[in-house]
């Protein structure tokens, strides 16, 4: 496979570390009275989809940066790839926003 | 209690070998640190690299050399390798270029405008020219160096090592791979240099 | 015969001057530029090799990759290769062949005898009949068939051979030069697109070398030729000759097996065996062609049988004839070019037999037998006559066969394209869903004709490089004649006495389809795996279309209705070599020397494999015979007066930013942001779940700046989870990360006399006294008048110790002065056995403790989940069942016998218990021997451990049948106070 970084163009997966589902992201607030119940789902409720699956990973042999790759499971189409850190401000900003 | 000073060790012991026309040798003496940029420090670092010596932050994947004359007259090279969003390397060739210890120095000069880590022990440096560098480097290497101008830096992956890659000239590349796996990476890039054709 | 006596002309071979090969120790010459299969039928040599099952003889089939009769072993001792195929193996001078799969000589196997018993050998034999009793299938039957069947030998030696991988990019891969891939190739790499161009042969051109045809006024094999040569002279092009694409992967990914040096003889060349390339192409056009089918007829296996188009490729290529008396039987009009081009040489042709009842598509004066058959064949060890349907014999010692033409779509189906049945080829084209970079042109697509395939090629390049927005003017595309190509498919002659092969190397004949279909595996993939059809090391490329044909006939069904079985990489097959590539011995994997490695070895040290790195495990001295009085004198030592040791593995992370110190405090369980600069802390890490992550020390060297320590193990994983927790939990915090690990030479010194030491070697004015340089404090100094170190007051050991860390290069020098000025106190290197010696003394938790399965309750460090902020881990380390009474913690054991030896992963049961899942306490994590305490100790994690002081148990090792009895005591064996490590 080839990961189209959104900086570095197109690099070989074998650069690159997984992880998951990007859910994993939007770690729940540890102040919240369901904390447990949302850290039990935040970490272990994923979804699995034969599709279209937003995904983390890391590309270590590169430049340490995570990734949100939109990815179909079944061709491995690749439609998207962000920075995860660009991602996660604009989401962060915008809660902050609202 | 007076004791002798340290004396230094080369991660390559100095190697310097011609394989088929292509010659590789070990950069012995170079400094390599690690400029994180502060969030929000964008500008400031910007100008002070800018004044001190006549650089610029690179976007990731780029560099960007010093015309500054005081590496031209040392015939050494100052650069500045981006190589990720918030994080360049500044690479000097020739330490005798600074007037004292690199990393005191050019923290001296930038002072809050960065968070530096010397990095200058942490690399073995090799330098290949020859006609066989990049029919060499296919053995071993994912990304499509024809492609690489002086201005392309890349961090990627050969025979499981890290490795910075920089194309100074058309016929010369400089490697960078950590100093502990300094052995298996000099044997990666013999071997292929051996068996190019 | 071995004179070359079957040479009628010199076909395309440069140089009439012969060589000599070797095959089944007898000697033969052949020419330069033959494959192993023309020049063993150049000699009139037409046995090669027994079958699979039923070790019939058997000849050469084909004249290509799809080789299913003849392979055969090359080289020998350790080069040797079994299963090669004669067909695509290039002579040259020296090369050593053998025949393979027979007892005795080639000529009189004497395991023919399953011919006889063939009627018991069909489909599925093996599973019905060796079923009783159970326990003889592996020790017994499995042996024995093993030895009976299957194919060539292994060397059983390690292959001496060098093999290599490599990447290459180009903008347009073209795989195959035949007619549509040069023709494309030409059109690209005039208009100046980069490409490479692959070819399998080591004579490009396909088809173009092996037919008598003309394009643009010059011969097909010389316009190849030409169209070659300009190729090489164009920078953009890159040619591969004798590289097969194997694969297509993902996003534009290609697999390809160079055979850089197979045809060289072993020793004359340094390059390597193969290069497998993995090909990055942003588009690629398919050339791959077309194969030749059989036609399933009686005894239709013999040596002498084959297909018609490889008949002609032996003529015009090599110049040699298969036969004397050439019969051709074909269903297409393809087939008559056969006896056209043989009739042209001189040989002789008896007779042209066409399944199809039309008027003869070719006047040609030979006999000629329309709408007839061929129903069985004679000759034991080679042909000799043929019996059509309609009773004559005819004699020929070469049937020519051909049953239509299979384009080959196998790389366009790896991405799980299917391909489509076209009725009027008999054949399937590529499919529409193509892998999205790939496009097909030529016989693969159908284009039967030379006309139609140039042409295609050439389109194919204009269409890309109208897409690409290449404008170049290029020259139009080559010219030739459109031959016909017309079919009526027929696959089966109906009611033969003998048996009919579909497959040739697994030994299927229709007989086995039929079985399969009345046994229910109907389904083409489990008949495929029931009767072994298309499996193999030519994966059916001759076999499989007819095999559905005939399966399609038994169940009354069309072809498309029956479907296909799906075609998976590699095309042709890879040897493992070629896989594994460099990656082998002592180069499998980077090795990582700490810097004190080259001094270690100098000084006795033995290495041990941890993770990448080699550390010294310990340092032999003079009359030392066993390692535990080296350990064991290295930790007295070390307690004694002062020991040192290499701990640069650890993980250095540097820690940066405005917000530094509210990173730690999220991503460590205990708090950062209260530690001063200038000391350090004991850090825990937990995941997220609540379990223990990692452990280490983190010092302050600034209000900005930390410097954090991780275990060896865990550096790269930790590293790469602050990255997440940074980039993607917390991106607004100013915080920066940088490893340090190889920029530091980092050595523990330790013992009483290590301040002592360590003094000899601090310059002026730096103050390590116990009151400037208190426990768990850290500084930026100087050694050894004016190297920049670093210095931390921590301990592992339970000593009093330091670490000193200088820039790496200095890393050899520093263990230099620490033996010279050690000298006095009669200090030691030590090992990572006498470090894990003395952490278990101290009872300091590592790796065995840290197994990803304990918590901080656990480790009995619960107190250092900080209760007044949140970090990573924190609020599932509270979930109910981690938190229980009656939890694991750990403790020390000692044997009550101090003559006994602890064993790690021992269980601990009660005395009398019996000895279950149910009665399990807890188990052991780390043991050693304590010279300090002479007695074997042990660190382990047992329920209710802090109120059983004193308690005894057992520690049970089933798998050792041992059961020892040890008392609970605490972990903390030398020192608990912690007195020394203050001193």
């Amino acid at each position: 496979m080839l990961i189209n970084h959104p900086q570095l163009g197109p690099r070989d997966a074998a650069e690159f570390v997984y992880l998951g589902d990007a859910s994993l992201m939007h770690r729940p607030d540890a102040q919240s009275p369901t904390a447990a119940e949302e850290f039990h789902d935040y970490l272990h409720l994923r979804d699995n989809p034969a599709g279209v699956h937003r995904e983390l990973w890391y590309h270590e042999q590169g430049d340490r940066a995570w990734l949100i790759v939109t990815r179909n499971t079944l061709t491995h189409e690749i439609t998207n790839v962000q920075m995860a850190r660009d991602v996660a401000l604009a989401e962060q900003q915008g809660h902050v926003a609202s | 209690m007076l004791s002798q000073p340290l004396y230094a060790t080369a991660p390559l012991a100095g190697y310097r070998q011609t394989i088929n026309g292509t010659l590789a040798q070990e950069i012995e003496h170079f400094s390599l640190i690690a400029i994180s940029i502060p969030d929000g420090g964008h500008e400031s670092l910007n100008a002070a690299l800018e004044s001190h010596w006549q650089l610029s932050l690179p976007e990731t994947g780029t560099c960007i050399r010093s015309s500054d004359r005081a590496f031209a007259q040392n015939s050494s090279s100052l650069v500045l390798f981006g190589m990720q969003t918030d994080q360049c390397l500044l690479v000097s060739t020739a330490a005798s270029a600074f007037e004292q210890d690199p990393f005191e120095h050019v923290q001296q000069l930038l002072g809050d405008a960065a968070y530096l880590t010397d990095q200058s022990d942490s690399y073995a440096a090799l330098d290949i020219q020859g006609p066989t560098v990049l029919k060499a480097m296919e053995r071993i290497c994912t990304l499509d160096l024809e492609t690489f101008t002086a201005s392309t830096v890349a961090r990627t992956a050969m025979e499981h090592l890290s490795v910075i890659v920089e194309r100074p000239e058309n016929d010369r590349l400089r490697l960078y791979s950590p100093r502990s796996s300094a052995s298996s990476f000099l044997h990666a890039v013999t071997t292929s240099l051996a068996l190019a054709y | 015969m071995n004179n070359e006596s079957m040479r009628v002309h010199d076909g395309l071979l440069p140089d009439a001057a012969p060589i000599s090969f070797i095959f089944n120790e007898r000697k033969y010459t052949a020419r330069v530029g033959d494959t192993l299969a023309s020049a063993l039928l150049a000699n009139g040599q037409k046995l090669v090799g027994r079958s699979f099952k039923y070790h019939r003889p058997r000849g050469i089939f084909s004249a290509g990759p799809e080789e299913p009769s003849a392979l055969v072993e090359l080289r020998t001792g350790a080069h040797r290769e079994p299963n090669t195929r004669a067909t695509v193996t290039e002579v040259f001078a020296g090369l050593e062949a053998s025949s393979q799969n027979h007892i005795g000589p080639l000529g009189f196997d004497v395991m023919a005898i399953n011919d006889a018993l063939s009627t018991f050998l069909s489909a599925g034999f093996y599973y019905k009949t060796f079923m009783w009793p159970k326990a003889f299938w592996e020790k017994l039957y499995e042996p024995i068939i093993r030895a009976a069947a299957g194919l060539g030998k292994l060397s059983v030696q390690e292959d001496p051979d060098t093999y290599e991988k490599g990447f290459l990019h180009t903008d347009l891969l073209i795989i195959g030069a035949g007619p549509a891939g040069l023709s494309a190739a030409l059109a690209a790499g005039r208009a100046g697109v980069k490409v490479l161009l692959v070819d399998e042969d080591f004579l490009p051109g396909g088809r173009l070398n092996l037919e008598r045809f003309d394009i643009d006024g010059q011969s097909s094999a010389q316009w190849a030729s030409n169209a070659m040569a300009e190729l090489t002279t164009l920078p953009n092009v890159r040619v591969l000759t004798r590289t097969t694409v194997y694969g297509v992967y993902d996003h534009g990914i290609y697999g390809a097996l160079e055979r850089v040096s197979d045809h060289l003889p072993t020793g004359s060349h340094d390059k390597p065996r193969q290069i497998l390339w993995r090909i990055y192409a942003k588009r690629s056009l398919l050339c791959s062609g077309a194969t030749e089918r059989s036609i399933a007829f009686g005894n239709n296996d013999r040596p002498g049988i084959m297909l018609a188009g490889a008949a002609r490729a032996y003529l015009n290529r090599f110049g040699v004839s298969p036969g004397k008396q050439i019969a051709v039987f074909t269903n297409n009009d393809d087939g008559w070019r056969t006896a056209v081009d043989f009739q042209a040489a001189g040989v002789e042709v008896t007779a042209v037999i066409d399944t199809r009842s039309i008027a003869p598509p070719v006047d040609i004066n030979v006999p000629v037998f329309m709408g007839n058959r061929v129903c069985d064949t004679a000759g034991r060890l080679a042909l000799h006559s043929v019996t059509l349907t309609s009773g004559e014999t005819i004699y020929c010692d070469c049937l020519a066969v051909s049953g239509g033409w299979s384009p080959n779509v196998h790389l366009t189906c790896h991405q799980r394209a299917r391909p489509i049945w076209d009725d009027t080829l008999a054949a399937f084209v590529p499919g529409t869903d193509l892998p999205a970079e790939m496009q097909v042109a030529g016989a693969v697509n159908g284009d039967m004709d030379l006309a139609s395939a140039l042409n295609a090629g050439h389109q194919s390049a204009l269409s890309i490089l109208k897409n690409t927005g290449n404008n170049a003017k290029i020259p139009p595309a080559p010219q030739a004649n459109a031959e016909s190509s017309r079919i009526t498919a027929f696959w089966q002659v109906p009611d033969c006495l003998g048996r009919a092969w579909i497959d040739l190397q697994n030994d299927v004949t229709t007989k086995d389809l039929q079985l399969s279909h009345r046994e229910g595996f109907r389904s083409v993939e489990h008949a495929k795996r029931y009767t072994t059809l298309g499996m193999a090391t030519d994966q059916g490329k001759t076999s499989n279309v007819l095999g559905l044909a005939v399966m399609a006939d038994i169940a009354g069904q069309t072809i498309p209705q029956t479907g296909t079985t799906i075609f998976r990489p590699p095309y042709t097959p890879i040897p493992i070599g070629a896989l594994a590539g460099r990656s082998r011995g002592k180069h499998f994997r980077p090795t990582r020397l700490p810097p004190s490695h080259n001094w270690a070895s100098t000084q006795g040290g033995s290495f041990v494999e941890v993770g990448a790195w080699l550390r010294a495990q310990w340092f032999t001295q003079a009359g030392e015979t066993h390692w535990r009085q080296s350990v064991d004198r290295e930790v007295l030592q070390t307690r004694k007066s002062v020991g040192y040791c290499d701990v640069t593995t650890l993980g250095k992370i540097d820690v940066q930013g405005r917000d530094a110190a509210q990173f730690l405090d999220k991503v460590y369980a205990n708090t950062f942001s209260t530690l001063k600069v200038g000391r350090v802390r004991y850090g825990l890490m937990l995941r997220e779940d609540g379990f223990v992550m990692d452990d280490g020390t983190t010092a302050r060297l600034a209000e900005h700046h930390f410097l954090m320590t991780t275990t060896t193990a865990n550096a790269v994983s930790v590293f790469r989870h602050m990255e997440f927790c940074r980039q993607c939990l917390w991106p607004t915090l100013d915080v920066h990360l940088v490893s340090a690990t190889e920029q530091w030479a980092q050595y523990a010194i330790a013992g009483p006399n290590s301040r002592r030491l360590l003094e000899a070697l601090v310059d002026e004015p730096f103050d390590i006294s116990n009151e400037g340089f208190p426990f768990m404090e850290c500084a930026t100094l100087t050694v050894c008048n004016g190297t920049p170190a670093r210095l931390f007051r921590i301990s592992f050991s339970g000593e009093l110790a330091f670490e000193l860390a200088v820039p790496a290069r200095y890393g050899h020098a520093l263990m230099d002065a620490l033996a010279e000025h050690g000298k006095a106190f009669d200090a030691v290197p030590y090992g990572l056995e006498a470090l894990g010696v003395m952490r278990i003394e101290k009872g300091h938790a590592a790796g065995n403790e840290l197994n990803g399965q304990t918590t901080a309750a656990n480790l009995g460090l619960g107190r250092m989940v900080s209760a007044a902020k949140d970090c990573i881990g924190k609020t599932l380390s509270t979930r109910p069942a981690l938190n229980t009474n009656d939890a694991n913690q750990l403790v020390g054991f000692i044997p009550v016998d101090s003559q006994q030896s602890l064993r790690a992963g021992a269980h601990f049961i009660d005395e009398g218990a019996p000895l279950t899942l149910a009665s399990d306490q807890g188990w052991m994590t780390s043991v050693a021997y304590s010279p300090s305490l002479q007695t074997s100790i042990g660190l382990g994690f047992i329920r209710h451990g802090q109120e059983r002081m004193g308690d005894q148990v057992l520690a049970s090792s089933p798998l050792h049948n041992e059961q020892i009895a040890v008392t609970i005591v605490s972990p903390h064996f030398v020192d608990p106070q912690g007195e020394r490590l203050r001193a």
